[in-house]
C-alpha cells in the first residue's frame, strides 16, 4: 500500500504533444476534407484519417472486430448554387443575393425545397394579422426576434410558399451572424415544405428600398418581382460511428466514453466549405493524442475507455441518437465526457457543463481534478443539448468546449486554434483519467522534511507504545544488559513520551481543522444507476490538507481581498467575542456569587424548591435568544428613536442572552456551598466567638463560595463557548464563530483555520488561567502542587 | 415535598409518552395537511387570509407558512425528536460505558482517548463541529430513517467523551475504595470485578446522567434546528432557472428543530411557528431534568431500597426476591421510549367488496359491456351517496372517431414458391384495416426522399414500405396523403426499428391498410423484389360514445369542500375484473372516512385500453368543475392488472409550488417506497416542469389544464406478488391523513 503510494510507477502525462492535435485539426479541417459533411466521400475520408491513427497508436477497434458502427440516417442537402434575386424592372436592373451571406435557408420545423417566381411580401411584425388571402402562393418576410414554429405554420396554413426573417438584433441584442449559419438539422420537419430561412438586416433593408410602398395596413411593402430557387434534397445516407477501446484491468464492465463528433457542414456557395476546425475536429483531434497517451502508460485503467467519434451530428445528433438505441457498453455502466470542442483562447477556460440530477459529481470532480492541475476551467450553466439523449438515459455525462464564436462560419478554421488552449484542456481531461479512471493517487506532492516529519511522528508513536507495552509485559527482561523497565524510565524515553503527551494532542486538533476546513460541503453520496458515487476524493483532500499545512505560515496567502489581513480579522473578531464572553462572566460570577451567597443565607434549611431551580435550569438558551429577540422586535418597533440611541440589539442583548444561563448556574452552585458551609465547624465557631454577620461573610463565607465558583468555571466557560455561537449567530454579532461559519460557507480554508485555531486558543487560554488563578486564590491547590 | 421533581418530571414523562404513542388523540389536525389559504366569515363577510396564521381559533398555536399547523405539527414530532434524543443518549452511553470503564481500570490509551476528545470537543465546539459535518449536501440530502442515523452517528461521535470522562472518573473512585481492594485480594478477576462490583455501584448514577444526557441532546437538537440543521430536511429545488438552485429549505416529517431553522430571518413576522417549538423543547428538557434529578435525589437517600435493587439487579446473581418494582418501571419507561416510534395501528386497512358484481367478458369502450358496467357504476356511487355533478350527469360522453375492434387478421408473404403467414402483434399490427382483402407486390421506399417525389408511378398497385424512424408523425401522416392521393396504392407498410409493436384491440378504418411491421420482417421484404403480399382483417364496428363516469363526495368542511382531490380510474378491462373491482371498494372505503374535509371527484375513465381513446382526454380537454378548485389529480388508470410485481410511480408533476398535491405526493412516494419496488416513471424537463414519456395521456392533467398529477401505474410483466389492496390502503391512509 504505502509502497504503491510512493514508488509505483504512476500515470504520466510527458507523452502529450498539443502539436500533433494541432496536426490532426489542420487535416481535418483542410480543403482536401470540404467541411466533412456527413454521406460524402470527404466524411469517409476522415473516418479513415481517424481510424488509421487510433490503429497506428495501438487501441483496438471497439465494436467487436470493427472500428465502425454502420447506421442509416436522412441527410437534408441544400444545393450550393440557390438562387435569390430581385429584379427591378423600371431599372433593368437585377440584384442576386448570397447564400449564408445575405440569407441562410433552414431544414427544420417546414424548411424544404422551392422554386419560386413573384412577389415578395414584407410584412414587419404583423405576420399573425395578414389575411389569408394575401399570403397565399407568396413568400413573407417578417421581423422578429426569432422564426418559431407558430409564425411558420401560419403561413404554411394560409397557404403561403415560404417565409424568411430578419432577425431585429437592435432590439434583441443577439448575435446576427448566428442567423445566417448553415443548420441541417431536420427537427419538427413535417410533410409540407415550404422555403424557411433567414434574411440579414442589410438585405432585409435593401429588400424594402426596392419594394414599392403600398401604404396598406401591416404590410410594410412588396417587393414586386423576386426570383427564388432553393433545393434540398433529403437523401438517405449510410455512414458509421467511430469507436475504439482500451481495456481496463476491471471485471465490473464499467465504461467512460470520450466523445466528439466528426461530421462538418460541407460545403457553402462559391467553392468556400465550412472547416469546423474547433467545431468539431479539435474534440476528435484531441481524442487521438489522448489515446496515444493513455496506450503509452505503465499502468493499466481500472474501467474500460471508450473513444467514440459520433458521426451525422449536425442532423439532430444522428450519431448518438443512434448509439444510444443501440448501444454497445451497456448504458447503465457508462459515463460519458463529451468534447464539443476544445482549443479556443479564452478567459474563463474549459467550459464544463452537464445535468443537475445524474451528472453533478462526474462534473464535480472533473472539475476538482482539473483545479489540482492548474487547468484554467469554469462550470457553464446551461446544458449541451447533446447531452439530452444521456441524460434521458440516466447516464451521467459531462460536455466541454472552449466558447467558439466562429461556430458554423466560414472562418472556423485553423488560425483560431490555439496551442495552449488545446493543452489546457487536454491536460483536464487527462487529469481526471489519471485520478478516476486510473486511480493512481500517487501521494507524489511531499517534500523531503515533511516524509521526516511524518516517519518522525510515527515512529515517536512507535517508541511510545512499543516500550509501554514491553515494559509492561516483560519489564524484568533484558535487552542488551537494560532491563525494559530501564529503558521505559529512561530520560530520552522519557523526554519523548512527555512530548507526545503535551504536543500530539495539540498537532491533532489542528490536523483536525484543517481537514474540517477542506472538507468540500458540498461533499455528497448517492446511489446512481445501483452504484455508489460520491464527488468526495480522498486523495485530494489530503493533498488539500498538505499544501494547507505546508503553507500555514506563510502569512501572504492568508489575506484575502474580499475580507482584508487576517490578523486584524482575527483581532477584531477576538476582542468582540472576547468582549462579549468577558463581560457576561463578570455579570454572571457578580450576579450568580451575589445572589446565591443571599439566598444560601436567608434561607434557613436545605429547604428550597428544587423544582423552581431546575425550571430556571432547563431554560435552553436557544429559547433565551429567542425572547430576547423578541423583546428587541418589541422595543424597535414600539420605540424606535429610544432603540435608535440605545442599540440594544448591538451589545446589550447579546450579553444578556448570554449571561442569564451561566448566572443561574452560578447562583446555584454559590446558594448549595453557602448551605453547606453555614453547617460547617469552622463557621459556626466564628458565629459563637460573636462574629459580625458581615464578617462571617466577608473573611470567611466568600471565599469558600469563589474557590468553588472557580474551580466550577471550566464547565461554565464551554457552556458560554456554545452559547456564544448561537448568540453571535442569531444577533449577527461579527464575532469569531459568526465569522467562522460565513467564512466555512464560503469554503474559505485559509481564513478559516487562523480563526478555528484562534478560538481554540482562547479556550485553552481562559481554561489555563482559571487554574492559574484557582492555584493563586486557593491556598488549598497551591499545597496540593508540593506533595 | 422531596420527591415534587421525579412527580413532576414522571408527569410530564408520561404525557409526552401518551403523545408519542398516539398523537392523532392530541392533534387537532393533520400535521401534514397545508393550507395556504382560509376562509372565514365575520359579520357576514367572506375573509380571505393567506398562511401563516396567528394563533386562532381554527389553530391554537398558529400555522406556518406553509399553513401547517403548529400544534398538531408539534404533537405529531414529539415522536421523532424525543426518540432522536433517547436514541443519541444510548449510543453515547454504549460507547461511554465500556470504554470509561477500561479507562478507569487504568488502560493508558483509552484514558488519553477520552481526555483529548472531551478537550478538543470543548476548545472547538461540539456545536461548531456538529453544524460543519451535518452541513454537508450528504447530510442534507438524506431520507428520514438515513438522517436519523446520521444525527446519531454525529452527535454520539462528538458527545460520548463527556460522559466517558465522568464515568472513568466515578470508576477510578470506586476502584479506590477498600471493598474493591479486597475484591482483587481475594483473587477475582479484574472482568470479574468490573461486572459484578463496579458496574452495580456505577448503575444509579448511569441511569440518572442518561436522563440528564437525553436534556442534553434536545437542546443540542435545538440549537442544530436554529441553524437550519434537522433530520429529514429536505433541501427542494425552488428554482433551477439557468442552472442556479435555489433551495427550499421545509421538513416534512413533523419535527421541532425544522420550525426553529426560520426563527432568525422570520421571527418578527412569524413569532407563534418559533416560539412554541421552543417551549415544546423547554418543557421536555425540564421534564428529563426533573425526573433525572428526582432519581437522583431518590438514589442518595441513605435507605434508599431502590439503589439496593438496582444494586442487586446488576450485580448479575440470582435474585432472590422477585422483580423489584422500580426495576420493572425503568425498563418499561426505556423500551417504550425507544419502541415506540414503530407503533402504528392500520384503519386504512380494506377488503374487496362483496356486493361488486361485475361480467367476466372483456369491457372496452364502445361495447354493451361497456355500457352495462358503466349503468352498474353509476348505481354503485348512487349506492354510496357520491352525487354527480352539478347540473350534470354521472356520465360524461365524448366523441370518438369512427372505430372498430378488430375480429380477424391475416398478412401473408407470397414469394414465388412459397407463402409465409405472419403473427399479429408479433410481426405486424394493422394501424388501419380496410375490409376487403388486398394483394399486391412491394415498393421499398426505405432510401426514398420522400419529400421531393418526382415519379408518383412507381407505387401504383403497391404496398408502400416506409422507414419512420427518421420522420415524425405529421409528415408520415402527410406522405401517406400525398402519395396515395397522386396514384392508387394498396397500402402502406411501416417500419421502424425503434419501435416494439404493441398490441392494438381498435382501429379505424381506411381505404387502404395502413399495417406496421418489424424490422426483420422489412429486411426479408426489402432483399427480395419478387414478394407480395396479402393482407386480410375483418372488424366489428364500435359505439362512437366514450362514456366517462364521474361523481363528486361532498366533504364536511364547509369552506375547504369547494376544493377536490380527483382520483381518475380505469373501468375497462380485457379478462379480469379484479382491477375494477379494487377501483371500487377503493371508493367505497374513501367514502367511508368520517373526516374528509375536501370534496373527493371520482373519475372512471373510459377508452383506457388504447392511449389514442383514452378519456383522460376529453377529460383535459372540458370538464365540468373549476381546474383551479381540483387540488390534486391521482391517477390510478395505469393500474392495469390485480397482481404485480413493480409499480411505476411519479410525483414529479406536484411540484413544491403547489404544497397539497405536493405534500399528497411525497407522502405517497415515501410511503410507497416502504413497502414496494418502485420505478420512477420517465420523465423529460421541459422549461422546468416535467413531461411524461411513457404514455402521452399520463401528461393531460398537468399540462392541458394546470392540475398537479400523481400518478401510479404497474405493468402487467411477470407474474407478480404484490396486491392491489396494499396499495389501496396507502392511498386511503394518504388522502386521509392530508384531509383531515
Amino acid at each position: 500500500m504505502t509502497y504503491s503510494c510512493l514508488f509505483a510507477p504512476g500515470f504520466s502525462m510527458s507523452g502529450l504533444n498539443s502539436n500533433n492535435i494541432y496536426r490532426h485539426i489542420e487535416y481535418l479541417s483542410s480543403p482536401e476534407l470540404e467541411g466533412r459533411m456527413v454521406g460524402t466521400i470527404e466524411n469517409e475520408k476522415a473516418l479513415d484519417y481517424i481510424q488509421t491513427s487510433f490503429k497506428k497508436n495501438g487501441i483496438k477497434p471497439g465494436n467487436d472486430n470493427s472500428y465502425l458502427q454502420s447506421f442509416e440516417m436522412i441527410v437534408p442537402n441544400i444545393d450550393n448554387s440557390s438562387i435569390f434575386t430581385v429584379n427591378d424592372e423600371s431599372e433593368q436592373k437585377n440584384q442576386s443575393f448570397k447564400m449564408y451571406k445575405d440569407y441562410s435557408v433552414i431544414t427544420s420545423y417546414q424548411g424544404g425545397s422551392v422554386d419560386y417566381k413573384g412577389e415578395i411580401l414584407l410584412v414587419g411584425s404583423n405576420l399573425l394579422r395578414i389575411p389569408k388571402e394575401e399570403i397565399q402562393n407568396k413568400i413573407v418576410v417578417i421581423v422578429s426576434a426569432t422564426l418559431n414554429p407558430e409564425r411558420i405554420q401560419y403561413v404554411a396554413d394560409h397557404g403561403g410558399l415560404g417565409i424568411f426573417c430578419s432577425v431585429d438584433t437592435e432590439n434583441f441584442y443577439r448575435d446576427r451572424k448566428l442567423e445566417l449559419q448553415k443548420n441541417i438539422s431536420m427537427e419538427g420537419k413535417t410533410g409540407e415544405s415550404l422555403v424557411v430561412g433567414y434574411v440579414s438586416k442589410d438585405m432585409y433593408n435593401t429588400l424594402i428600398e426596392s419594394s414599392i410602398d403600398y401604404d396598406e395596413q401591416y404590410i410594410v411593402g412588396r417587393v414586386k418581382s423576386a426570383r427564388i430557387k432553393v433545393d434540398i434534397d433529403f437523401s438517405i445516407v449510410e455512414t458509421s460511428n467511430f469507436i475504439a477501446k482500451l481495456e481496463g484491468t476491471d471485471k465490473n464492465g464499467r465504461v467512460l466514453i470520450l466523445s466528439s463528433n466528426i461530421d462538418g457542414l460541407g460545403k457553402g456557395t462559391d467553392g468556400q466549405y465550412f472547416p469546423g476546425a474547433l467545431n468539431s475536429t479539435s474534440g476528435i483531434s484531441s481524442l487521438i493524442e489522448i489515446g496515444q497517451v493513455l496506450k503509452e502508460q505503465k499502468i493499466t485503467a481500472k474501467d474500460t475507455i471508450v473513444f467514440i467519434g459520433f458521426n451525422g451530428q449536425q442532423q439532430d445528433y444522428a450519431g448518438s441518437s443512434y448509439y444510444l438505441n443501440n448501444p454497445i457498453y451497456p448504458l447503465e455502466l457508462t459515463t460519458l465526457i463529451h468534447i464539443e470542442s476544445i482549443g479556443a483562447k479564452s478567459f474563463e477556460g474549459l467550459k464544463v457543463s452537464s445535468d443537475y440530477f445524474n451528472s453533478n459529481f462526474l462534473k464535480s470532480k472533473f472539475i476538482q481534478y482539473g483545479f489540482d492541475q492548474s487547468i484554467s476551467l469554469s462550470i457553464e450553466r446551461h446544458t449541451n443539448s447533446i447531452l439530452y439523449g444521456f441524460i434521458d438515459e440516466s447516464v451521467p455525462c459531462i460536455n466541454l468546449n472552449d466558447g467558439n464564436k466562429w461556430m458554423n462560419s466560414y472562418s472556423d478554421n485553423i488560425n483560431n486554434v490555439n496551442i495552449n488552449a488545446l493543452e489546457n484542456g487536454t491536460k483536464g481531461i487527462l487529469s481526471f483519467l489519471q485520478r478516476e479512471i486510473y486511480k493512481s493517487n500517487k501521494i507524489d506532492f511531499l517534500n523531503q522534511r515533511e516524509i521526516v516529519l511524518i516517519i518522525l511522528l510515527i515512529l515517536v508513536i512507535l517508541i511510545n507504545s512499543g516500550t509501554h507495552y514491553l515494559n509492561k509485559r516483560y519489564g524484568n527482561k533484558k535487552f542488551l544488559n537494560i532491563s525494559y523497565e530501564e529503558i521505559y524510565y529512561s530520560l530520552p524515553i522519557r523526554v519523548i513520551r512527555s512530548f507526545s503527551k503535551r504536543v500530539f494532542p495539540y498537532i491533532v486538533i489542528v490536523f483536525m481543522i484543517v481537514v474540517l476546513a477542506n472538507l468540500s460541503s458540498q461533499t455528497n453520496i448517492k446511489k446512481i444507476n445501483g452504484e455508489w458515487v460520491t464527488n468526495f476524493s480522498p486523495y485530494l483532500l489530503f493533498k488539500k490538507t498538505i499544501f494547507y499545512l505546508r503553507n500555514m505560515f506563510n502569512i501572504e496567502m492568508h489575506n484575502s481581498y474580499s475580507i482584508g489581513n487576517i490578523f486584524d480579522i482575527i483581532r477584531d473578531t477576538s476582542i468582540k467575542s472576547l468582549k462579549l464572553i468577558i463581560s457576561a462572566l463578570i455579570l454572571s460570577i457578580i450576579f450568580g456569587i451575589g445572589k446565591g451567597l443571599v439566598d444560601g443565607m436567608r434561607v434557613k434549611k436545605n429547604k428550597v424548591n428544587s423544582l423552581g431551580t431546575l425550571v430556571v435550569f432547563s431554560l435552553p438558551d436557544v429559547l433565551i435568544v429567542l425572547v430576547s429577540l423578541l423583546f428587541y422586535v418589541h422595543v424597535a418597533v414600539n420605540f424606535p428613536l429610544f432603540n435608535e440611541k440605545i442599540q440594544i440589539q448591538k451589545f446589550l442583548l447579546p450579553l444578556i442572552s448570554l449571561t442569564i444561563i451561566p448566572s443561574i448556574y452560578i447562583s446555584r452552585i454559590a446558594f448549595i456551598t453557602t448551605q453547606a458551609e453555614l453547617d460547617k465547624d469552622y463557621i459556626k465557631h466564628a458565629r459563637a466567638i460573636g462574629m459580625s454577620k458581615f464578617r462571617v461573610f466577608a473573611t470567611e463565607l466568600f471565599p469558600a463560595v469563589l474557590f468553588t465558583i472557580v474551580d466550577t468555571l471550566p464547565a461554565i466557560m464551554a457552556m458560554l463557548f456554545t452559547n456564544m455561537i448561537i448568540v453571535e449567530y442569531m444577533f449577527n454579532y461579527n464575532g469569531i464563530s459568526y465569522y467562522l461559519l460565513y467564512l466555512y460557507n464560503r469554503n474559505d480554508a485559509y481564513r478559516f483555520v487562523p480563526l478555528a485555531l484562534t478560538l481554540g486558543l482562547i479556550y485553552i487560554l481562559f481554561t489555563y488561567g482559571i487554574s492559574w488563578i484557582a492555584k493563586l486564590i486557593n491556598p488549598k491547590k497551591r499545597e496540593l502542587k508540593y506533595k | 415535598m422531596k420527591k415534587l421533581p421525579l412527580i413532576v418530571g414522571g408527569i410530564l414523562l408520561v404525557l409526552i409518552l401518551l403523545i408519542m404513542i398516539s398523537p392523532k388523540t392530541f392533534a387537532p389536525k393533520s400535521p401534514y395537511t397545508i393550507s395556504r389559504i382560509r376562509f372565514s366569515v365575520e359579520n357576514g363577510k367572506l375573509d380571505v387570509e393567506a398562511a401563516p396564521f396567528p394563533p386562532s381559533e381554527g389553530y391554537i398555536l398558529g400555522s406556518d407558512s406553509l399553513g401547517r399547523d403548529i400544534l398538531s405539527y408539534i404533537v405529531y414530532g414529539t415522536r421523532l425528536t424525543i426518540l432522536l434524543g433517547v436514541l443519541i443518549a444510548i449510543f453515547q452511553f454504549l460507547i461511554s460505558i465500556p470504554i470509561g470503564l477500561y479507562a478507569g481500570f487504568g488502560n493508558k490509551f483509552l484514558k488519553s482517548v477520552i481526555k483529548q476528545q472531551s478537550f478538543m470537543f470543548s476548545a472547538i465546539p461540539a456545536l461548531l463541529i456538529s453544524i460543519i459535518l451535518l452541513r454537508l449536501e450528504y447530510f442534507g440530502q438524506l431520507g428520514k430513517q438515513n438522517s436519523v442515523l446520521a444525527f446519531i452517528i454525529v452527535l454520539t461521535i462528538v458527545g460520548w467523551s463527556k460522559i466517558g470522562l465522568i464515568l472513568m472518573e466515578r470508576v477510578e473512585v470506586i476502584n479506590s475504595q477498600p471493598f474493591i481492594k479486597g475484591a482483587v485480594a481475594i483473587g477475582k478477576k479484574r472482568k470479574n470485578i468490573a461486572l459484578t462490583n463496579v458496574l452495580p455501584h456505577l448503575a444509579p448514577e448511569i441511569i440518572v446522567l442518561f436522563f440528564m444526557e437525553i436534556a442534553r441532546n434536545l437542546s443540542m437538537i435545538m440549537q442544530l434546528g436554529v441553524f437550519g440543521i434537522f433530520v429529514g430536511n429536505l433541501k427542494i429545488i425552488k428554482d433551477s432557472n439557468n442552472g442556479v438552485l435555489t433551495y427550499f429549505e421545509v421538513s416534512f416529517e413533523p419535527e421541532w428543530a425544522s420550525m426553529l431553522s426560520t426563527s432568525r430571518t422570520y421571527i418578527s413576522v412569524v413569532p407563534w411557528a418559533v416560539l412554541f417549538p421552543a417551549l415544546a423543547f423547554f418543557i421536555s428538557v425540564l421534564a428529563f431534568n426533573l425526573f433525572g434529578e428526582g432519581l437522583r435525589q431518590l438514589l442518595q437517600e441513605k435507605d434508599s431500597t431502590a439503589l439496593i435493587s438496582i444494586k442487586r439487579k446488576l450485580s448479575f446473581k440470582k435474585l432472590k426476591k422477585p422483580n423489584s418494582k422500580f426495576m420493572i418501571w425503568i425498563l418499561v419507561v426505556l423500551i417504550v421510549f425507544v419502541f415506540v416510534g414503530r407503533l402504528g395501528i392500520s384503519e386504512y386497512k380494506f377488503k374487496p367488496d362483496k356486493s361488486i358484481d361485475l361480467p367476466q367478458e372483456q369491457v372496452v369502450i364502445g361495447t354493451d359491456k361497456r355500457d352495462e358496467v358503466s349503468r352498474f357504476i353509476v348505481d354503485y356511487m348512487k349506492k354510496l351517496n357520491i352525487k354527480s355533478l352539478e347540473d350534470e350527469d354521472y356520465i360524461q360522453e365524448y366523441i370518438i372517431k369512427e372505430s372498430y375492434v378488430m375480429t380477424e387478421q391475416a398478412l401473408q408473404i407470397i414469394g414465388d414458391d412459397h407463402k409465409d403467414f405472419l403473427e399479429p402483434t408479433i410481426d405486424f399490427q394493422i394501424l388501419s384495416y380496410s375490409d376487403s382483402a388486398f394483394i399486391g407486390g412491394i415498393y421499398n421506399a426505405l432510401r426514398d426522399d420522400l419529400y421531393n417525389i418526382t415519379d408518383y408511378s412507381v407505387f401504383e398497385n403497391k404496398f408502400v414500405m416506409l422507414n419512420t424512424k427518421f420522420y415524425n408523425d405529421e409528415a408520415i401522416n402527410y406522405f401517406i396523403e400525398n402519395i396515395s392521393s397522386q396514384t392508387e396504392i394498396k397500402g402502406f407498410l411501416l417500419v421502424n426499428e425503434n419501435q416494439i409493436l404493441k398490441e392494438k384491440l381498435i382501429v379505424v378504418k381506411s381505404e387502404y391498410p395502413i399495417i406496421r411491421i418489424t424490422n426483420d420482417i422489412a429486411m426479408k421484404l426489402a432483399q427480395k423484389k419478387q414478394l407480395k403480399i396479402q393482407v386480410e382483417s375483418k372488424a366489428k364496428k364500435i359505439n362512437t360514445i366514450g362514456k366517462n363516469i364521474v361523481g363528486i363526495y361532498p366533504g364536511v368542511d364547509p369552506y375547504l369542500r369547494e376544493e377536490v382531490i380527483m382520483i381518475g380510474m380505469n373501468y375497462n378491462y380485457l379478462s379480469e375484473p379484479e382491477v375494477l373491482e379494487f377501483n371500487l371498494s377503493l371508493m367505497n372505503k374513501l367514502t367511508r372516512l368520517d373526516s374528509n374535509k375536501r370534496s373527493i371527484i371520482f373519475m372512471f375513465v373510459d377508452g383506457t385500453i388504447d392511449e389514442d381513446y383514452n378519456g383522460i382526454i376529453d377529460v383535459a380537454d372540458d370538464f365540468p368543475y373549476s381546474s383551479q378548485k381540483i387540488k390534486t389529480y391521482i391517477d390510478l388508470t395505469g393500474l392495469e392488472c390485480s397482481k404485480y410485481d413493480q409499480l411505476e410511480f411519479s410525483n414529479k408533476q406536484a411540484p413544491l409550488t403547489r404544497p397539497f398535491p405536493w405534500s399528497v405526493g411525497h407522502h405517497l412516494d415515501k410511503e410507497l417506497k416502504k413497502s414496494f419496488e418502485i420505478k420512477e416513471l420517465e420523465t423529460i424537463n421541459i422549461n422546468g416542469e416535467y413531461y411524461f414519456t411513457k404514455n402521452e395521456s399520463d401528461n393531460m392533467m398537468f399540462w392541458d389544464s394546470g392540475i398537479a398529477s400523481i400518478i401510479i401505474s404497474n405493468s402487467s410483466i411477470g407474474e407478480g406478488k404484490n396486491d392491489l389492496y396494499d396499495i389501496g390502503e396507502i392511498i386511503v391512509e394518504v388522502i386521509s391523513l392530508n384531509n383531515y
